[in-house]
């Protein structure tokens, strides 16, 4: 890697080319040097099992590698927010009117606290 | 990673701050009602655009209503009950029984009498409008044919402040 490095900065070596292309290797390879090889290439491709957790960890990355995105995800969630309390205040409001209506009519209708009398 | 979950977490927390703003303030004026002595008035003044000098003398209007109405409430709870008694033991009309059954219905047409004038006196201290819409809704509430009450949960309020 230092070497390539060294390269590409300075550019190819003249006197390089030609010792590299009389070069020999004479030594026969170890047993079962090809094999071996093929075993680690085949480990390394394949792939590793992931776990949900790490699943969704790649999952979040991927979405919320930029900015805009975890942005309009935390505007949705404010909005959602507002939704929500919006939903949740009418409704109770809408309650208490009703409740409201009935301790009314209870309080000006005597028959209606006959009725309900113990 | 870190930066946009920072801002997404943010988000959460800003969206259960949202709703809890939203909710508090939407629901402001019903809790002030409810912390008054008589919410059902406060309820009345909201419904019906009620002006705070009209108010004062609606709210005059209900306290000398009450105690007529607590007085009348009595008489049928009691008038009832003793109907009930009667009937438990008895096989055939009994005159005790017609004159209660008469009873009964005096005190009925007493109490609507009553009611319908208070009715009245309220709407009029309201503006024309509201006061055709206050009578109306009043009326269909409490003249019903068979004087059922509404449902049990909300009948459960009707005593609060009278006996």
């Amino acid at each position: 890697m230092d070497c390539m490095n060294h390269e590409s900065s300075h550019g190819p070596d003249a006197n390089l080319d030609p010792l590299l292309r009389y070069w020999r290797v004479d030594d026969p390879l170890p047993p079962g040097f090809n094999r071996a090889v093929w075993r680690r290439i085949v480990a390394q491709a394949a792939p590793s099992p992931v776990s949900p957790v790490e699943a969704v960890r790649l999952w979040l990355d991927r979405w919320l590698a930029r900015p805009a995105w975890s942005i309009g995800c935390a505007l949705v969630l404010v909005s959602a927010g507002l939704l929500a309390g919006y939903w949740q205040a009418t409704s109770q409001t809408a309650r208490w009117d009703r409740l409201m209506a009935s301790r009314y009519v209870h309080s000006v209708d005597p028959y209606a606290q006959a009725v309900s009398a113990p | 990673m870190r930066r946009p979950l920072v801002i997404l977490v943010l988000g959460a927390a800003l969206g259960l701050l949202a709703a809890a703003a939203m909710y508090w303030s939407m629901t402001a004026h019903h809790r002030a009602w409810l912390r008054e002595e008589q919410p059902e008035l406060a309820w009345l003044r909201a419904e019906f655009k009620v002006a705070p000098e009209d108010f004062a003398r609606i709210s005059a209007l209900h306290q000398a209503y009450l105690p007529q109405c607590a007085e009348l409430c009595q008489r049928i709870a009691s008038c009832e009950a003793r109907i009930r008694t009667l009937l438990d033991q008895a096989d055939h009309l009994t005159p005790e029984i017609e004159a209660l059954l008469l009873e009964a219905a005096q005190t009925r047409v007493e109490c609507q009498k009553n009611m319908l004038e208070h009715f009245f006196q309220v709407s009029r201290a309201m503006p024309p409008e509201q006061g055709r819409r206050y009578l109306a809704w009043v009326k269909e509430k409490t003249f019903r044919m068979d004087h059922e009450p509404g449902p049990p949960g909300e009948a459960s309020h009707g005593h609060q402040g009278h006996h």
